[in-house]
């Protein structure tokens, strides 16, 4: 063998010489869609806690002398309102801004609860096996038969809509992906050697769970819980949009376009503009988390 | 077989049971169903009055024995809001929501099914990437939004066909393209990656070998295996579309059974929504068994848990 060719050990050995997290870092600056949707997350999360510093006015001032200006390129716009006022001449940038918080605000918050509650009977099903996991799986298949959308709408309404009601019932009723998720990755973990070995130096249940097998199962629950909050997101949108969620004078994009729906044969921008912002936000998210589970995902494996 | 089915059939309907009790729970303690049937405006006294003559000062358990045994007998109970056999209601709106949702599901089979086979021919060329692309579009796409969208675009700009109510055939065109457009994205997803599974197998380059045309391999050897996931998935959606009927009927002025739950939803009126719930779930179980049932018939080792 001569010095000048590459033997395969050494091709394997630059892989290995590489830690995960510097292969990760590697993949993550070759996908695009990663970059993409992280970009516009950032960057919506920033609007989202920055709103009151960037908004240019109040997202509630009406100005009846300035209702229904077109946007700054449509004929009759602006640069003072650059994506124009609604009905009641409020400014429709400052009204997307503020909406953003809501959307944020309701999708990461249920996704939370949904991802503490999924993750929670995932763990005791997979870990304990046995009844544990059958009673787990029952409530697993009752859940999915349930018409999550329907049901949210009503026991929101009934409630009384508020940001709180909507975050606790979409929360409460999203968490099964995150189960199925971590009850058979726990499963598989308990089996191996290092619990194994946790155990015998005398590691309870709790430690085991909790220290040993919870931190292994994180890229899982993150990838989990991106695409979670995106349904999420979409729903509180469709719950607002259908008068049982965010309740006026608040900015919620959903609402927007329940308001903007009104007038929107002479006036469409008033649709599709917070339309496209909940677009571009849903399909970010999904991007984002895709991208997680590429680059996480170990060696050889899409 | 038999055994199996039997077990199946006895589950779904221990889970009906647990979910009809599920929301019959949350739908009576989130909020007080006399005070909402009484109004904003009543008085205690009117409240109290109401509380009595609907009987929801008898223990919870009680009320929740006397509707599931109603049940059985195919009786829903009466409606608080149309004052009305909840059942009837159900009856007069059902055929809307059922062409909605089985033609909404025959244009996600259509289009996931043609454009997941065509992705997995030729995986990354620019058909699959345009695949893919669509099916992340359409997975991030509100479908209340699409609507609205479309009803600008091709209801007013270019009026080719009508953008509410449910008069002519025309009228469902629109909506389900809406509704069936939400599923598109997983029939595809799944597709693709059998098909391109499948046609990597052994059995297929067999087929190769012995010389049969393109065709014959596709449709005859290579689609039969790779679309045996799919059916259950089909099964699914179309229990997911119903449910997906509210929003989508309320953008078109559907008067189906998704009008009906927000409509019995704003008026309080909790035999309506507790009926549909169940409906809808009981119909999802339903088509979860059958596939159990199907991919079991195919594959007797799924006979075995």
């Amino acid at each position: 063998m001569t010095a000048a060719s590459t033997s395969p050990q050494q091709m394997v050995g630059d892989i290995i010489d590489l830690t995960p997290r510097e292969r990760m870092i590697k993949k993550a600056k070759s996908h695009r869609g990663l970059q993409f949707g992280g970009a516009v997350v950032l960057t919506m999360t920033l609007v989202a806690l920055l709103a009151p510093v960037i908004a240019p006015y109040s997202p509630f001032e009406q100005d009846l002398a300035k209702r229904l200006i077109s946007p700054v390129w449509a004929e009759g716009g602006s640069w003072d309102h650059i994506l124009g006022t609604d009905q009641l001449g409020r400014d429709y940038l400052s009204r997307l801004i503020y909406g953003a918080r809501v959307s944020m605000g309701v999708g990461f918050g249920a996704a939370l609860l949904g991802c503490v509650i999924g993750v929670t009977i995932g763990l005791v099903a997979g870990y304990l096996g046995g009844r544990a996991d059958r009673a787990a799986s029952f409530l697993l298949t009752c859940q999915l038969a349930l018409p999550s959308l329907l049901l949210a709408m009503a026991l929101v309404f009934f409630v009384g809509a508020s940001i709180t009601t909507l975050i606790v019932v979409l929360g409460c009723l999203h968490w099964s992906y995150y189960m199925v998720v971590t009850r058979t990755m726990t499963r598989q973990i308990r089996e191996l050697e290092y619990v194994s070995a946790a155990r015998s130096i005398g590691s309870t249940d709790r430690q085991i769970l909790f220290y040993e097998i919870l931190p292994n199962l994180s890229n899982q629950i993150i990838v989990v819980f991106s695409l979670e909050m995106a349904v999420v997101i979409i729903h509180e949108a469709a719950l607002s949009f259908l008068g049982v969620g965010v309740q006026p004078p608040t900015a919620s994009w959903g609402l927007m376009i329940a308001e903007g729906k009104e007038a929107m044969y002479f006036k469409p921008y008033l649709v599709a503009i917070p339309g496209a912002a909940l677009f571009l936000l849903v399909l970010a998210v999904n991007l984002l988390g895709d991208g997680i589970r590429d680059i996480t995902a170990p060696e050889g494996r899409n | 077989m038999l055994k199996f089915i039997l077990r199946k059939l006895g589950m779904g309907l221990l889970v009906a049971i647990t979910v009809s009790l599920a929301t019959f729970l949350m739908l009576n303690l989130a909020a007080d169903p006399a005070a909402m049937v009484a109004g904003e405006d009543a008085s205690p006294q009117a409240i109290e009055d109401i509380r009595v003559q609907y009987g929801f000062d008898r223990p919870l358990a009680v009320r929740y024995v006397e509707w599931i045994g109603n049940v059985f007998t195919g009786n829903f109970g009466e409606s608080y809001y149309w004052k009305r056999p909840v059942f009837d209601l159900f009856l007069e709106r059902a055929p809307v929501t059922l062409t909605l949702a089985f033609s909404a599901l025959t244009i996600t089979t259509v289009v996931g099914l043609l454009l997941g086979v065509l992705a997995a021919l030729n995986p990354n060329g620019w058909l699959d990437r345009f695949a893919l692309s669509l099916g992340t579009a359409a997975q991030a796409v509100p479908n209340f939004w699409l609507g609205l969208m479309m009803i600008i675009l091709l209801g007013v700009m270019f009026p080719i066909f009508p953008v509410s109510g449910d008069a002519t055939w025309k009228h469902f065109v629109l909506p389900s393209c809406v509704l069936g457009m939400s599923a598109v994205p997983q029939v595809l997803r799944l597709t693709r990656a059998g098909m391109i599974d499948v046609l990597g197998s052994d059995y297929i380059r067999t087929a190769r070998a012995k010389g049969f045309g393109p065709g014959r391999i596709l449709f005859q050897h290579a689609m039969r295996n790779a679309l045996l996931p799919v059916v259950s998935v089909i099964a699914i959606q179309l229990g997911y579309k119903l449910g997906g009927s509210v929003v989508t009927e309320s953008v078109f002025a559907l008067n189906g059974l998704g009008r009906l739950a927000y409509e019995s939803i704003l008026g309080a009126d909790i035999p309506t929504v507790q009926m549909l719930v169940f409906i809808f779930a009981l119909i999802f179980i339903f088509l979860t068994v059958a596939g159990d049932v199907f991919n079991a018939w195919l594959d007797p080792r799924l006979r075995l848990e």
